[in-house]
């Protein structure tokens, strides 16, 4: 992660008062590490709002499965080389976390991607997608300072 | 109007443990082959200039998927030769670096362990061409200079000999016998057989 700090101000000799002590500091984080996802797994016809069944909700093993055949298909071995951490698993919804360079071409991938499973045609759907958990975590982030 | 850049890869095939055809060949001849000789025999003769095409294309395909196929999937064999394992491939420019990642992973070929190394790449296939003679009269004058030590090592029984074929393992035969490695040159002159690219059909894949 390049973390960019910018230079100390110049600092100005005709007014050497001015210059403030221990002030705000600032600095941008250019090229984050990870890319932060919120996926939903799509079912038609879908399932009803209060439905249970052994294979839904999808459980990780089911999404690392399905995500690993959209992958080899689009993408080959070098696809599902693509290391993906799982964070939260909500109904058929998961939050995941992968390598940012990689973002692109893996939302590319199972964005692409359909099947038939249990007469339900499936597939996946990209609700967000940021460089930082806040972006899907939702809110301000406000409400942690409070 | 924007040309379109190409890239030719040069290659040639190693086998690291000696295929069928030579066996035969090597029970043929008195001498058996030397190392240099296994690794760089000729390629057995289903493997085809389409053949090769699609082993690479389904090395990409496994590699790299559908994006990896239609990245480079439309690179063509300009040239192979089944005598000295050696072909040259052409791709645009922007997906070299795939289809030579394929080629790497390539690990197989008509069901015997194979390596395909490439040699050089090009941005003309004449630069290619004579690479190609290139390498070709090295092998063969590295192969003869194999032959003729092991000879000298084994069958000379005075000491000159056994001297002269150590002296030139070390120099790498390059002081040893400079007029004999100049004889070789015009000799293996012929062997490498390169077809006129420009006459060639581009579109045959």
């Amino acid at each position: 992660m390049d973390i960019d700090a910018p230079q100390a101000p110049a600092i100005v000799n005709a007014n050497p008062k001015k210059t403030k002590t221990g002030g705000e500091k600032r600095f941008t984080v250019r090229k984050p590490e990870w890319q932060y996802l919120h996926l939903r797994m799509t079912f038609d016809p879908p399932h009803p709002p209060t439905f249970t069944s052994p294979s839904y909700p999808p459980d990780l093993l089911t999404w690392k499965t399905h995500l690993s055949t959209a992958l080899n298909q689009f993408l080959g071995i070098a696809g599902t080389a693509i290391p993906v951490d799982f964070l939260h698993l909500d109904g058929p919804e998961v939050w995941m976390r992968l390598p940012r360079e990689d973002a692109t071409r893996f939302m590319a991938a199972i964005g692409g991607w359909g099947s038939e499973i249990e007469g339900r045609s499936v597939g996946f759907r990209v609700l967000g997608s940021t460089e930082f958990l806040m972006g899907i975590v939702g809110g301000d982030g406000r409400d942690i300072f409070v | 109007m924007v040309r379109v850049k190409q890239r030719y890869l040069l290659f040639t095939i190693l086998y690291p443990s000696s295929p069928q055809s030579t066996t035969n060949n090597g029970s043929n001849s008195s001498s058996k082959p030397t190392q240099s000789m296994i690794f760089h025999s000729p390629s057995p003769a289903n493997l085809t200039r389409t053949s090769l095409a699609s082993i690479i294309r389904s090395s990409i395909s496994n590699n790299f998927g559908d994006w990896g196929i239609g990245q480079c999937g439309s690179f063509a064999v300009k040239y192979f030769s089944q005598a000295t394992s050696t072909g040259i491939l052409r791709i645009t420019r922007d997906n070299y670096r795939t289809l030579w990642a394929a080629l790497t992973y390539v690990r197989e070929l008509c069901g015997q362990p194979a390596v395909i190394k490439v040699v050089r790449v090009s941005g003309t296939i004449r630069k290619a061409e004579l690479e190609a003679v290139k390498l070709a009269e090295e092998t063969i004058r590295r192969v003869k200079r194999e032959v003729r030590d092991t000879k000298s090592g084994a069958g000379g029984g005075n000491g000159n000999g056994d001297k002269k074929g150590v002296a030139g393992i070390f120099s790498g035969g390059k002081s040893g016998r400079p007029v004999t490695a100049a004889n070789d040159d015009e000799q293996d002159e012929m062997v490498v057989d390169i077809v006129d690219s420009e006459n060639d059909d581009d579109d045959e894949e």
